[in-house]
Order: C-alpha cells, then structure tokens, then sequence
C-alpha cells in the first residue's frame, strides 16, 4: 500500500453546461490530492449568480490498484435567467496556503437546451370562467388549471394572478384541488386554483392571461448525466403560457332600480329574529338578520328599517356567518349577519320589516327583500325614557353603580286620545262685518246716541245762558212791548223801564220818557185805556232798538 | 171599487218610493262616520267624512274624526293636518294638542313656533266676536268719557264713569290681542302641510339639486312662492330657524283650501 504523495489536480466542471432560463446548474470543483484551505467565494460572469449562498463540500477516498486517492469536491447551485453563453473564469483555490487555479468552464443558457426537457414535460396553464357573459357587480368563478407532468415535482407555485384593469379579482388561494388526467395518453396532475372575479365597468374585455411562477423538478434527459441507478433532476423556474378569454360585462338596468340599491349584485335570501317580543317602551330589542346566498357580499349594506321613526336604532354590527375565510367556490353559499339594537320610542304593536334590495342576474331585474313585521308586545314604560335608554347595551357600560335619583316623570304619549264630539257644528260661509246688517246697524244707533247726547248737552247748555244772560230782562221787556193788548200807559211804563234798564238817553228818549209820564202821572182820560196806535208802537220801538 | 183601489195602489207606491229616498242629514251622516269610527270600520269613516268634506259641509268636528282615522290608517300627515285644521277654531282642544304632540314625537316633523298662551287665550273666541267685543269696547269707553266730560257732576258718579271707562279700555285692548292673535285667513291661507312621506327640501327646483332639510309627515311650510309644479317654501328648522328651499307641490297640502269666509274673521273674500 503505497500513499501517492503529488501537486494537488484541480479541475472545475459544469452539470449540467446548457440550461434553459431559470433552471439550475452544478459548479463542480474536484481537488485531488488536497484538501481545501477554505470555502472561498468564487467569480461568476454577469448573468449568472449563485443560487444558495454557501457551497457544499465532500471528500472522497478511492484505492484504485493499491493507491490511495483523496479527493475533495466542492459544489455550487448556479443559475441564470438570460439566455446566452457565459464563461466562468478560472476559480483560485488555496490548498496549504499556496493557490491553485481551476480550468474554465463554460454555460450556455437557451430555450432548447440540450438539458431541458422535452415539451411533453412542460406545465401547461388554463384559465377558465363559468360566464363568458355577465353584469357589473356580478361575482363570476373563475378557475386556472395547472397541468404537470407525472415525471415532474412541484417544488413551489407561486401567486397566481390576472390583470386588473378592468375587474376586481379575488387573490387566488395558494392551495388547490389536485386530480390525475389522461391528456393525449400523457398523464398529468391537475391543479385546480379556484377564484372569482366580478367586473368594474360594462364593455367588452378580454380576461388573462393568468400568470404564475413555478419551480419544478424536471428529470433530466441528458444521457451523458445520467445516474446509473437514481433519476437525477434539476429544478427549473417556469413560467407557464396561459389563454385569454373574452368576455362581455352587461351594464345594470336603471328602470326599477329602487332607491335603497346599494351595487348589490347575485342571488340572497333573508332572514330576521328579535329578541324580546315582550317590552317595555324604552327596552333594547336585539335584532339578527342573516343574509345568505352567492354574490358580491362585499357591496352589501345593512338592511334598512321601513319604518324608523318610532324607534331609537343604533348601528348595526356586521359579522360573518361561520367560519370559513376561504374565497368560496362557486354554488357555495355565503352568510353574512347583521346585529342592530332598536329601542321603541312609543308604543308599537310589531317591529317594521327591515328591506334591501339587490339586483339578480338569473332574473334579470332588481329584487328587494323584506322580513315580515314581528309582533311584540310593548307596555308603557315605567321609568322615563332617559332611565329606559340605559338599558341599552351602547349605554350600559355607563351604567355603573350610580347612586339612585328621582327620576323626573316626562310623559309618554304612546296613542292618540280620541274624543268623538257627539254633535257637529258646521261652518257657514259668513259675510263680513260690514255687511252685517244687525252690526252696521247696532254701530249707527250707538253712533247716533252718542251724537244726540252731546248734541243735546251743547243746546241745553247754550239755552241755559241765553236764559240766563244779562239781556233777559230787556228781551222779556221788549217781548211784552211787542204785545198788542197794552194800552198806551201800558205800552209806556214798559218802555220806560226799557229805558231804565238799559240806561238809554237822547231826545227821542226824553220823548217817550214825556209821553210816558204824560200818560201814567198825568190825568186819566180815553186816551189811557184806548188801543195803542200800531204806527206809534212802531216808532218807539224803533227808537229803542237804535 | 177598483176607481179607488187602482189610484190608492199607485199613490202608495210612488210615495213609498219616496218615503224610502229620504235623503239624510248632514248630522246623520256625521254620527254615521262616528259609528264607523267607534267599530273601527276606518275606510267606511274616511269615506263618509271625505265625501261631506267634498259637499263643503266643513266642522272642527268632522276634521278630528278624519284626524283619528288617518292616524289609525298610519297616515300621520294627513291626521297631522285635519287635526291642525280642527285646531284653527274654538275653543282650544287640550286632546287635539296632545294628539299633535304625539304625531310630532312619531314623525319629527318640523313646525312653526306658536306661542300656547297667546293660541289659548285668541282661541276662546271667533275671531269676529273678538273684533265686536273690540268695537264694543270702544264705545262704552267714549260713552262713558262723554257721560264724564258732559253730565256727571258729583266725584261718586264720575268715579264710576272713571272706573267703567278703565275697564272699557281694558276690554278693547284684550279683544284686539285676542282678534290679532286668532289665526286669521290672511295667516293660514299660504301655509301647507307635508303629507307625503320621504320629503326633501331642495336648493333648486329639480330632485337632482342639493338638499335643504327633510321634512317629516306633518311638518308645516309656508309657500312664499309656486312655480309651476315646484314651490319655494320656508320652514322652521330643527336649529330653530328658518330654512328656506323647494319642493314640489304634490308632497304638501293647503292647510286651509276653502272659502276663506269659512274664517269668520270677517275677511274679505273674493
């Protein structure tokens, strides 16, 4: 047994040294007589790199014919992605600190290389959709098969995805349903990524490709690297062809689209329970609705109450129905929950139908849904509506132990208060007060009251002062002078004291003031108790007048 | 014989006839829609109430039936405006209030502020006997003031008239708040009532312009103005004060589309 004790052979090698793009290479380095003194990095063209990080190493001891041979391998994982012809350099090895070169290999990097496999091992792609034809909003399923061969190993399938321009596509699940397949008397394994898409805008579209990056073991044809014994393989990253579908988006109807339409688009049904039935006016009453069946669930909105008035509602909590976060699969039903508090603000015989509307492909037109109207029971309430709204789970966190008030009693009205008027009194169609006889009247004899009482005033007190003014006696005197019955001594007496009182003098005076002595003091004859002459009167009444 | 029997035979008839086409009265027909009511018959009270409503033969009392029956048909706005009609004439109805307190706290619905003392204290009366308690008022004033100026003589007597004049005033005053206050035609005549539910005030007259407030069943609008099948109308809002937008008129109803000499307050109809 001899031990061979010779400079150390280095030589470098590729396996394999034609690849297709995204497929793998060995960089092999091989020292014999020697033992490496470090796992040195190695130089790499542009457009190759390393596929893992660190090198594997592995010593070998062969006895051929008595000789000892001691052999150390070091490999690297390489891989390129652009197809061309790249030369690796010499790699400098140090092997008991004096450096060693390796000879140069080279990689060729196309599409049909001699290391790919033939076409029958390549991944094919599919991309399917249940509806070539269907409306805005509508969730369509939408299935990518991925067809691989038998002889070939999935290492990795990486996210499955379709252009978005136009479609709001849900992210294909990583996971899928896996079948076997004859397809030309090949067989293969078919994945099934199931997902669904719905559509933003109405037109016609074209859907795909879809697109994924897959890493596959793919055994090796190259007879030259071939194991004896073991299949050997290379991992390659393949980005399969995919087809393209058309479609046409149908646009939603507006005629009849009600006005609570929130862009709800596919099949539901709707469920409603309420607990209690039996209240008081002020008590919270929890109200579930379920909405089940297939659609864009997202777009939902909660229920509307029809009658909202005479209730408090807080805002409805949404929650899923089960469990299951996964995108469901076509025909699989979805539950979506809606939780809300409605408190009665009065008295109410039935909590209103809760509504929503959603239009359905399969029936071509908009469908509102309404829950029937549950009877309950509603007392009056006891306490005041601000105690009663307490009890409301938004507010019962409030409530803690507060010290007891007195509570202010608000009356709660809950119903009309009918009161039937046993006897009508009909409207007449009435005239104005102005021509209202008995009004224009009554106002005429108060008006003439009142003027004939200040009238009356006025003239009685003017005849009281012509009465009683300081020219009544004179006009007394004068008055009974005018009389025809005096005689002269009469008429004269009366005309003197005219004169008298009014003090009058002059000559036509002191004649009459003659005449009239003449006839009461002086002697009695016929001419006393004769008639007064009219001519006479008239000129002494004349004289006393100027 | 039968030159009797025949021509009895044949009066008898015809008056039969006319015995049974005896028309009834406007009281009947009134204690018949409140015999409807009571068996709660609704449809049968609102027609019979309507069709004297249609006749013009108008009473606050038929107005609260039609009310109590809209309410329990859940018609609030059409109850809303019978019983605010009911309302316009005396004397105050403490009911028909509370009845509309109730349907403002169902509906929300918006109205103008009144004043409760002034519409109880003008409601005691029509508001023509409040404009003849006025006149007459007045002229007890002057007669008394005349009797003062022109006849009393003694302190006692003119004490008295004082006293009667004072009190005259007084009763003219109270007569002209309660004339002024009592709602009148000229106050009502462009008030309209939403009846329609899910009624919007607009910026502009078009469904598509921006909104103003709702107006829940029942809410009470002034129209300021009608074009065509739009009217611009104010309303007193939830922040108390005005708001003024469109709407279209078939969402409201007159208050008050009869005759306004209906109104008793002597207005002058056309």
């Amino acid at each position: 047994m001899t031990c061979a004790l010779a400079a150390p052979q280095l030589s470098a090698s590729l396996e394999p040294s034609e690849i297709r793009p995204g497929s793998y290479t060995t960089l092999s380095i091989s020292i014999e007589g020697g033992q490496p003194d470090s796992l040195s990095t190695i130089l790499l063209p542009a457009g190759v790199e390393l596929a893992s990080a660190s090198p594997s190493f592995s010593n070998q001891t062969n006895i051929i014919n008595g000789n000892i041979k001691r052999s150390a391998i070091i490999t690297w994982q390489l891989m390129s992605n652009t197809p061309g012809e790249y030369v690796i350099a010499p790699q400098e090895i140090h092997i008991e600190g004096k450096p060693y070169k390796t000879n140069e290999t080279r990689l060729v990097v196309k599409e049909n290389a001699s290391g790919a496999p033939s076409s029958q091992l390549d991944p094919l792609m599919t991309l399917e959709a249940e509806k070539r034809e269907f409306y805005v909003g509508e969730v369509v399923p939408i299935t990518v098969n991925l067809y691989l061969h038998r002889r070939t190993l999935l290492r990795r399938v990486g996210l499955i995805e379709l252009p978005k321009d136009n479609f709001a596509i849900q992210r294909f699940p990583l996971q899928a349903d896996e079948n076997a397949v004859m397809m030309g008397g090949i067989p293969y394994r078919a994945l099934a990524f199931q997902s669904t898409l719905s559509a933003l805008k109405p037109g016609k579209y074209k859907l795909g490709p879809a697109t994924s990056e897959l890493i596959l073991d793919v055994p090796l044809t190259d007879s030259r690297s071939q194991h004896p014994f073991f299949n050997q393989t290379e991992s390659r990253k393949v980005k399969p062809t995919c087809n393209e579908i058309d479609v046409t988006v149908l646009p939603l109807p507006t005629e009849n689209r009600p006005k609570n339409f929130s862009g709800v688009v596919g099949e539901f049904e709707m469920t409603m329970t309420a607990e209690p039935q039996d209240l008081a006016v002020g008590d919270p009453i929890s109200i579930e609705i379920s909405i089940t069946g297939t659609g864009n669930f997202d777009a939902l909105t909660p229920p509307t109450n029809t009658d909202p008035e005479p209730w408090k509602s807080y805002p409805p909590k949404r929650y899923r129905m089960g469990s299951s976060n996964v995108p469901t699969p076509q025909g699989e039903q979805q539950s979506i929950g809606y939780n809300q508090v409605i408190v009665p603000k009065s008295h109410a015989t039935f909590i209103p139908p809760f509504e929503f509307s959603y239009f359905s492909p399969s029936k071509k037109q908009y469908v509102t849904l309404r829950t029937k109207a549950t009877p309950i029971k509603v007392k009056a309430a006891a306490r005041p509506t601000q105690e009663a709204s307490k009890n409301t789970p938004a507010a019962a966190a409030t409530v803690a132990a507060e010290p007891e008030k007195a509570a202010v009693v608000n009356s709660i009205i809950t119903d009309i208060l009918v009161t039937l008027p046993q006897k009508p009194i009909w409207l007449a169609q009435k005239p104005t007060l102005l021509n209202n006889k008995l009004f224009v009247i009554g106002n005429i004899f108060a008006f003439g009251i009142l003027l004939s009482l200040i009238t009356g005033k006025f003239v009685y007190t003017s005849w009281q002062q012509y009465v009683h003014s300081p020219e009544a006696p004179m006009r007394e005197l004068m008055s009974k002078m005018n009389s025809t019955k005096l005689n002269p001594a009469q008429f004269y007496s009366l005309a003197a004291k005219y004169i008298e009182a009014k003090k009058l003098s002059g000559e036509n005076i002191a004649t009459i003031m003659e005449r009239h002595d003449a006839l009461n003091y002086g002697a009695i004859n016929n001419e006393t108790s004769a008639k007064l002459d009219p001519a006479e009167r008239k000129r002494v009444l004349t004289a006393l007048k100027i | 014989m039968n030159r009797i029997i025949v021509p009895l035979f044949i009066f008898l008839l015809l008056h039969a006839q006319t015995w049974g086409a005896i028309e009834l009265t406007y009281e009947d027909r009134y204690n018949e829609a409140k015999a409807a009511f009571e068996k709660g018959d609704y449809a049968k009270t609102k027609t019979l109430g309507e069709k004297l409503i249609l006749e013009e033969h108008l009473s606050p009392e038929l107005f609260q039936i039609l009310a109590h029956t809209y309410y329990r048909l859940d018609d609030y706005g059409q109850a809303a405006l019978w019983y605010k009609r009911s309302s316009i004439f005396p004397p105050p109805s403490p009911e028909i209030r509370q009845n509309l307190a109730h349907i403002h706290d169902r509906t929300g619905n918006l109205n103008f502020p009144s004043n409760s003392l002034q519409s109880q204290f003008s409601g005691k009366l029509p508001r023509t006997l409040w404009l003849v308690l006025m006149i007459s008022g007045g002229w007890i004033f002057l007669f008394a003031a005349v009797w003062t100026m022109l006849f009393a003589k003694s302190i006692r007597i003119r004490s008295w008239l004082i006293l009667i004049q004072v009190m005259a005033l007084l009763l003219v005053m109270g007569s002209w708040f309660g004339w002024q206050w009592h709602p009148s035609y000229k106050m009502i005549e462009h008030l309209a009532i939403v009846t329609t539910k899910d009624v919007m005030a607009h910026t502009a007259a078009t469904v598509t312009s921006g909104s103003v407030t709702k107006l829940p069943l029942g809410s009470e609008v002034r129209i300021l103005e009608d074009r065509g099948i739009w009217s611009y109308i104010e309303v007193y809002s939830e922040q108390q004060d005005i708001r003024r937008g469109w709407v279209q008129n078939n969402k409201l109803t007159p208050l008050w589309p009869y005759h306004a000499s209906y109104m008793d307050d002597g207005y002058k109809a056309d």
